[in-house]
């Protein structure tokens, strides 16, 4: 019993690890892995696990952000355009996530991360 | 123009950040991809766009009482190890490589995202 339990905080520790990688390594992808990870190993549900996903994902930003500032690889060219639109954007989507939210529309999107994937690398 | 260019990039994944799956996937590339953005660059600018609206965010979610600390902090302590190694990477990484790398992980999410997709709705 008690090995089970350190080899599950293990296994959260390592997945933590890597929800991290990609936040600092892609700037992006994060907070679906960190969703995935309350999820599956930490049973929330899934209204919590988005939330709480949100708490990890703030400061893990924060901390990705200030290394590439010390780096010198941050730019704040464009921040403050994009962040206007993205603002009322994810009121938007707050608001339509219970009514349009598909399988099909999951799907749509993987299709696009394919493709848009699939540029990136050629 | 491009400045409206910018402003419904951030608008469209916003309106994906919102639904729950996850905007800087679809902002990074439109970025770079269709406005010509460094990556490292289009990589700041997500995380940085993303700051405001997730502060917001948390402050209704804990209100409602949907945060959960005690199950975050682990997550947080190991995460903020792997973000100072993962940054660190990407700043050693040139433009071309880490734009390659940021493919190969889109392509990943994608075929998580595509497995996902059938179960989502048996959940709630």
């Amino acid at each position: 019993m008690r090995e089970n339990v350190q080899r599950a905080d293990a296994v959260i520790a390592i997945a933590a690890v890597c929800t991290g990688v990609a936040n600092g390594l892609f700037g992006a992808g994060g907070g679906m892995l960190a969703v995935v990870v309350l999820e599956r190993l930490c049973g929330l549900c899934s209204e919590k696990a988005h939330a709480t996903a949100l708490l990890i994902m703030l400061p893990l930003s924060v901390v990705s952000i200030a290394v590439y500032w010390l780096r010198g690889a941050l730019s704040f060219d464009a921040v403050w355009i994009v962040t206007l639109g993205m603002l009322p954007g994810s009121f938007l989507g707050a608001k339509l996530l219970g009514k349009l939210r598909s399988v099909w529309i999951d799907r749509v999107f993987a299709v696009l991360m394919l493709a848009a994937g699939i540029r990136l690398m050629l | 123009m491009s400045w409206l260019w910018y402003l419904i990039a951030g608008f469209a994944s916003g309106i994906l950040s919102g639904m729950g799956m996850g905007g800087g996937t679809v902002l990074i590339p439109i970025l770079t991809l269709l406005l010509d953005m460094e990556q490292h660059a289009a990589q700041g600018v997500n995380m940085l766009a993303f700051l405001p609206g997730a502060a917001l965010a948390l402050f209704i979610h804990r209100r409602d009482g949907r945060l959960e600390a005690k199950t975050a902090l682990p997550l947080l302590l190991w995460g903020a190890l792997g973000a100072v190694g993962g940054a660190f990477l990407a700043t050693f990484l040139s433009a071309d490589w880490l734009k390659k790398a940021f493919g190969a992980f889109l392509i990943a999410l994608a075929f998580a995202q595509w497995k996902r997709s059938g179960k989502k709705k048996n959940e709630k």
